[in-house]
This record gives C-alpha cells, sequence and structure tokens, in this order.
C-alpha cells in the first residue's frame, strides 16, 4: 500500500528540518515542521521573508532533498526516491511561480504543450487539452501569441494553464497574484480553487495578498522556521462565532478572536465522561462545539444538594479557575457526545494579557457567574 | 511533433542569431579554406609525377625532392630492364631554370622536363603523342595553366631560358607548382643544351613500367638491391607519398595550413561558445522552469545541445557555397588547382562537430548551474 493511500493525504510532513550552509556551520531555517494537506485542500502559507516558506515549497515540490524528517508528497516518501525518481514526481506537480517564467520563444499555446508532452498523449489530444484549459483561463484568442505580447495578467494565466494543464493532484503556488491587480489576481484564485474542487486537487499557495484569503480552507503562518498557527478557515469561523456569542468575547475584534481559534485544539469526549473534575487544577479553556454537558456544583448554602446547569454548542466553560488560580469549582460531565475546542492555559492568559477591555470583561462574567 | 523548443529558441532573437550565424559560417568558411589550401598542396607537390607514366621511379639516394633530385648513371639502365617484370625504363632530366618574359623581360623559375622524345613517358596518350613536335632543337610545349608573370606561352611564342632560345610549339595542362610557377617539355637534346651542367648519361629520373601482374614493391626492391648505392627505387605510391611528405611536413606549408585549421576551428568554437552562453544565461530561468516540470537534465542539456547545431549546421550551407565560389576564384586567379571534394565536405562537417561539441560543453558548465529551486 503506499504512503498515500495510507494517510489518504496529498502532502505530509512530519518534524521536517532543513539547513543549509556547511555542516559545520549549518543554518537552520526549518524546525520541525508538521504539516499535512488533504485533497481538495486549499491552504495559504504566509509569514514575513526569510520564514522559510519558499524552502518549505521546495522541499514539498521536490525541488530540495529532504534532510531531516519525514515528507510524503503524492504518496511516495521523498527521500526514498532516486533523482530520477523526483523528477518524475514533479511531473505530477503543478508549480506557479510569482514571476511567470514562460519560455519567451514559444506560443502560449506551445508553452502548455510543453507541460502535457511528458505525458503519454497523442498529438490530438495534447492539442485539444491545451485549447480546452487556455480557452477555460480566457485565452482561446491568444492562444498564437508569444509572451512579449501577452500582458502581464495574460502571461500569468498561461503560466497557470501550463501548471494545471496535466490535472495535477498538488498545485504549489509562489505569489500567484502578485503581479496582477485585484480582478485578474481575483480570477487566478477562483482558478485555482475551482480545481481544487472539480479535480480534488490540493493547492498550497505562499501569499502576502490579503485579498485572497477568503477563498483558503487554511491559513498556515510560518515564522523563524516554525509553524505558529495552522488555521482551519471553517474552524476559525466556528470558534469564532461560538466565542462571539459568549457575552465576554462578543465585542473582540475578528483578528484576536482569529488568533484564540488559531490556539485551539479539537477535543472529543464520549457520552458519561468527565471533562473536568471539581478540585482539580485548571489547565484549559472550553468551548462546545457539538453536544451537550452537564455542570454538577456544590450549592453555597453548605448541605448536599447539587445544582445542575445544561450547557451545549457554543456555550464555555472551564475560565474560572484560569483566572483566579483556584481548583476547579465544578465537575462537567458529557451527555452525550461531545465535540469541544480547547485552550491551554498559557495561551489562555497570553490572549488576556493583550487585551484589559477583554479581562474586565471576563471578571465581570464571572462577577455574575459566581 | 514536440514542441521545438531548440529551434525557437534558435530564432527568437533574429539579430543575435544572424550575428552569430556570420561568426560562425566565417570560421566554417576558414575551414575550408585552409583544409582547400591543404588539398591544393597536396595535388600541386605532385602535380609533375602525376602526369608520368611509371609504375616505379629509379632515383638517386640524394633525392630529397623535385627541386634536389640527383642523378644516377644512365649506363645500367640494362641492369634494370634485365631484371624479371621491368617491361620498359625511360630516362627523365628535370631542372629550374629562370624564364625571361618576352614582354617584361623580367626573369621567373621555370620548371624545364626533358623526354626521349621517342618515349612515352606521360599518361596522357595525346601529349606522348605531341611529343615528336619538341624532337626538334629548342622547341618546347608550355604549360597551359602558367602563372600570367611568365607572359604569353601560346605556340609561336619565342623566349629565353636560362639565356637559350626557346620556342613555344604547343601546350600541355599541368598547373603551377611549388618549385616553378610554370613548366616545359622538351627534348633531352634542347635540355642539354639549356643547362650544360646536365649530362645526357646521368638523368634524374628513370620511370619503370612493370608487367601485368608484377609486384611493384618486389621490383623496386630488386632494382634497389641491383642499383645500391648509385641509385634506389620506389613504386609510384611510396615516390608520391615522399614527395607531398616533404612538402607538406618537411617544408612549413602543411603546418601552416594545419595551424590554420586548427585558428579556424578555435575561432568557430569560442564565437559558438559565446552565443549559446549568451542563450543560457539569458534562458536561465527557462532552463530551471524545464527541470521544475520535470524535464530530465539530459533533455535540458539536449536543448543546447541542438541550438549548437542548429547554429552549425545553418552556417555551415553559406559557408559551403560561398567556399564553392571562392575555390573557383583561387582557381582562376591563383592557379591553385583547389577542389572541392566529398573527403573535403566530411572532414569540414566532422570539425564543424568537434567544434560545436566543444562549443557546447563549455556553455553546460554554465546551464548545470541552474537550479529549479532557484524559481521560488
Amino acid at each position: 500500500m503506499s504512503a498515500e493511500a495510507a494517510t489518504g493525504l496529498t502532502v505530509s510532513m512530519k518534524r521536517v528540518c532543513h539547513s543549509y550552509g556547511s555542516k559545520e556551520n549549518p543554518k537552520q531555517v526549518l524546525h520541525d515542521i508538521d504539516f499535512d494537506l488533504m485533497p481538495g485542500e486549499v491552504a495559504i502559507l504566509t509569514g514575513p521573508s526569510g520564514s522559510g516558506k519558499t524552502t518549505l515549497l521546495t522541499l514539498i515540490g521536490a525541488l530540495r532533498s529532504v534532510q531531516e524528517g519525514e515528507a510524503v508528497v503524492l504518496g511516495r516518501r521523498l527521500r526514498e526516491l532516486t533523482r530520477a525518481q523526483l523528477v518524475r514526481l514533479r511531473r505530477e506537480i503543478g508549480f506557479i511561480f510569482q514571476a511567470h517564467n514562460l519560455f519567451e520563444s514559444l506560443t502560449a499555446r506551445e508553452n502548455v504543450n510543453m507541460a502535457i508532452e511528458l505525458t503519454n498523449c497523442d498529438v490530438h489530444e495534447r492539442d485539444r487539452r491545451c485549447e480546452a484549459i487556455l480557452t477555460r483561463l480566457g485565452l482561446s484568442d491568444r492562444i498564437g501569441y508569444k509572451p512579449n505580447s501577452l500582458s502581464g495578467g495574460e502571461r500569468q494565466r498561461v503560466a497557470i494553464a501550463r501548471a494545471l494543464a496535466n490535472r495535477p493532484k498538488l498545485v504549489l503556488a509562489d505569489e500567484p497574484t502578485a503581479a496582477l491587480d485585484k480582478l485578474s489576481g481575483r480570477e487566478v484564485v477562483d482558478i485555482l480553487k475551482t480545481l481544487a474542487l472539480e479535480e480534488q486537487s490540493s493547492v498550497l499557495i505562499v501569499t502576502h495578498d490579503t485579498r485572497i484569503l477568503d477563498l483558503a480552507d487554511r491559513i498556515i503562518k510560518l515564522v523563524d522556521g516554525r509553524i505558529v498557527s495552522d488555521t482551519s478557515v471553517k474552524r476559525a469561523l466556528l470558534i469564532a462565532t461560538s466565542l462571539q456569542r459568549c457575552p465576554i468575547f462578543a465585542q473582540q475584534p475578528i483578528a484576536m478572536l482569529t488568533e484564540f481559534a488559531a490556539f485551539m485544539r479539537r477535543e472529543s469526549f464520549d457520552p458519561g465522561e468527565d471533562i473536568i473534575r471539581e478540585g482539580e487544577a485548571g489547565d484549559k479553556f472550553y468551548v462546545i462545539e457539538s453536544g451537550s454537558v452537564e455542570v454538577l456544583r456544590e450549592k453555597t448554602s453548605g448541605d448536599s444538594e447539587v445544582a445542575r446547569t445544561t450547557l451545549g454548542p457554543g456555550d464555555f466553560f472551564g475560565e474560572v479557575a484560569l483566572l483566579t488560580g483556584a481548583p476547579r469549582n465544578a465537575t462537567v460531565i458529557a451527555r452525550d457526545r461531545v465535540e469541544a475546542f480547547t485552550l491551554a492555559k498559557e495561551h489562555f492568559h497570553e490572549a488576556l494579557q493583550r487585551s484589559k477591555t477583554l479581562e474586565e470583561r471576563l471578571r465581570t462574567a464571572l462577577y455574575y457567574r459566581s | 511533433m514536440k514542441t521545438p523548443l531548440s529551434w525557437r529558441n534558435a530564432w527568437h532573437n533574429k539579430v543575435r542569431s544572424l550575428v552569430a550565424l556570420c561568426g560562425i559560417m566565417f570560421a566554417i568558411l576558414l575551414i575550408f579554406m585552409e583544409l582547400g589550401f591543404y588539398g591544393a598542396a597536396r595535388t600541386n607537390a605532385i602535380a609533375v609525377y602525376d602526369m608520368l607514366d611509371f609504375d616505379v621511379a629509379v632515383v638517386s639516394p640524394e633525392c630529397m625532392y623535385l627541386g634536389q633530385l640527383g642523378d644516377f648513371p644512365r649506363h645500367r639502365f640494362e641492369e634494370i630492364r634485365s631484371i624479371d617484370g621491368v617491361e620498359s625504363l625511360s630516362p627523365l632530366w628535370l631542372q629550374v631554370g629562370r624564364w625571361r618574359n618576352s614582354d617584361t623581360r623580367e626573369d621567373w623559375d621555370m620548371l624545364a622536363i626533358a623526354v626521349e622524345p621517342s618515349e612515352r613517358p606521360f599518361r596522357d596518350s595525346a601529349l606522348n603523342g605531341r611529343l615528336p613536335e619538341v624532337a626538334m632543337h629548342d622547341r618546347a610545349l608550355s604549360d597551359a595553366v602558367s602563372r600570367s608573370e611568365y607572359g604569353i606561352l601560346t605556340a609561336g611564342v619565342g623566349s629565353e631560358l636560362v639565356h637559350h632560345r626557346i620556342r613555344i610549339v604547343g601546350q600541355f595542362t599541368m598547373g603551377a607548382g611549388f618549385v616553378a610557377g610554370s613548366a616545359i617539355i622538351t627534348s633531352r637534346q634542347t635540355f642539354l643544351d639549356v643547362f650544360q651542367e646536365a649530362s645526357h648519361e646521368r638523368p634524374n629520373i628513370g620511370l619503370v613500367k612493370i608487367a601485368p601482374g608484377a609486384s611493384p614493391r618486389k621490383i623496386a626492391s630488386e632494382i634497389t638491391a641491383q642499383m645500391s648505392p648509385v641509385a634506389t627505387a620506389l613504386t609510384r605510391s611510396d615516390f608520391l607519398k615522399n614527395e607531398q611528405a616533404f612538402w607538406l611536413r618537411v617544408k612549413p606549408i602543411g603546418i601552416m595550413f594545419q595551424t590554420g585549421v586548427l585558428v579556424a576551428v578555435v575561432t568557430g568554437t569560442v564565437v559558438l561558445y559565446q552565443v549559446l552562453v549568451a542563450e543560457v544565461q539569458t534562458r536561465l530561468r527557462e532552463y530551471s522552469t524545464l527541470k521544475a516540470l520535470g524535464y530530465h537534465d539530459r533533455f535540458v542539456y539536449s536543448v543546447v545541445v541542438r541550438q549548437g547545431l542548429i547554429y552549425s549546421w545553418l552556417a555551415f550551407i553559406p559557408a559551403f557555397f560561398l567556399s564553392l565560389l571562392l575555390y573557383l576564384l583561387v582557381r582562376m586567379k591563383a592557379l591553385v588547382p583547389i577542389r572541392m571534394d566529398i573527403g573535403r565536405v566530411g572532414a569540414v562537417i566532422l570539425l564543424t562537430s568537434i567544434m560545436c561539441l566543444c562549443a557546447t560543453l563549455l556553455s553546460l558548465r554554465k546551464l548545470k548551474t541552474s537550479d529549479p529551486a532557484d524559481l521560488f
């Protein structure tokens, strides 16, 4: 069974490290990268210059040798491949460069043909595919033109046509919209998104263009060679929506909620399972995604009566112990299957530090809860 | 059909391509001319001997080349004729003397070839048939392709050879050689009258014809054994090879043309290298893109090699036709027997290929630096 079949992932990177320079004086640019890409997923890789985005992209694209860790791309472990096998693997990947890198002496049709000719298709099929992709990209009347007769947007679309002509299962794009105006840039990303949906291709885009963030399924942020956040946009949306329903987060800007989302982890609990127990030290903050929980707390009157509260999707709990440092004052039990997002204590405090307003509001909320 | 990337690259920048083609064409033309002159020198070196009809040549052991033949005693001819397989033996006298142009009164070196008019020493039977015309005193046949400095050398013209009156009675065709720009054929008697130091008894060459089926090498060996130390014998091919070797290896003529060929090949290599390396430099990102798309390195290299071959072949075609024209001009103006032959075309194709190979191999060093990872 191939690695891809085993994992179902287009890209899987585990503890990947990479260094430049000599053995005696290496400069590490990637540190323990763990990163997966699912079929049909559009991911945006962002981060400041020198953060290692390009190195990561070239490693995934089989353009550099993997030094440490395991990298599986389209079902093949890169470290086990020979040089010739790496070259063949590249034929299954669509590359889109910031500078289009078209062959200046060739027409748009011939540029695209250069990619198709790597596959074993006959001339008629080649021409049909070439015309189909160029037409789809709105270049049907520019097929016979050389790059120097095309506009910047048209050149980039030819480059995209070349990258997509063989219907790759993985597309790696480096700033594909950088040289384009807003409209052309939007068109380019729409095309990539459509490809991902129709062909179940995975698309990884390195970009600083905030205009296209809304099309991504995931946004991965790389800083100093480390993934500092790997956020599923759908998940972030769910978390932010849930948090906004909570009074204490309601008026926070979306950027802060997104930061919370980036730090949160998804956890599952079986029916009847204790999520937190009274008297334990607080270590996490919880937001319920689905299912319901029962909160059991002794009544303040001192008798053995227990107050029961039921919480459902969008509700949160566990913040009191984190704020006060006191042990848990209640037990929370899953009533049915519960999916919850959790935020570790250190991230919770870090977030509080950033917003006095939030902290005040939390304290107010706690006041009313107690 | 695959996309002809090399061809498209070769013609993308037309001005640069044309300049490149001109440079490479010039180098190939230079190779054609140098090899042409070299070939002409080979032909010229044996022009006289090539006219003569013999299987074995008997010469003095001092014989170095046409200009320094030496002589040997004629009275021993009977010993040679007595050797089995020897069919005939004709004496030949050759010497260079000063010929006076009757119009300009200038003197020029003239090769005089003296024969017994009764013999048939030439391969051209028509020429043998005209030998009786020179049997009379002071009569000679002149070379129809003599240089113009010798003046008019047609039948009826008279002039002086070593201050001796000679009358031209007809012409033959040989071509200017290295020892002299023209030649005449006279009788032995006229020759002895002109060159007083020459002797009837001491010819310069003995032309041996052998019986059909006899071995020239065996007979040459027997003659040498018989005549040693006063004479030695060489087969026709050895005799001609020795003469060519003298002019092409001992004298600087051959070295000069060989050096010329080398310089032309180096020039062509440098021009083609400059063109290709500029191409590689300009298109480095495109070559990296090919690698990123999944083309193997050898394909990427072949794009440049094919481009080099395109330039070389396209330059070869006009160079070939231009060299034909120049050969014709040189033949007409300088009377040099320079002619195109299939061997020379093959040699130039080979040298052009070597030139192309060297230039592309050098330019590939630059191409090896193209790294698809640098595209990001």
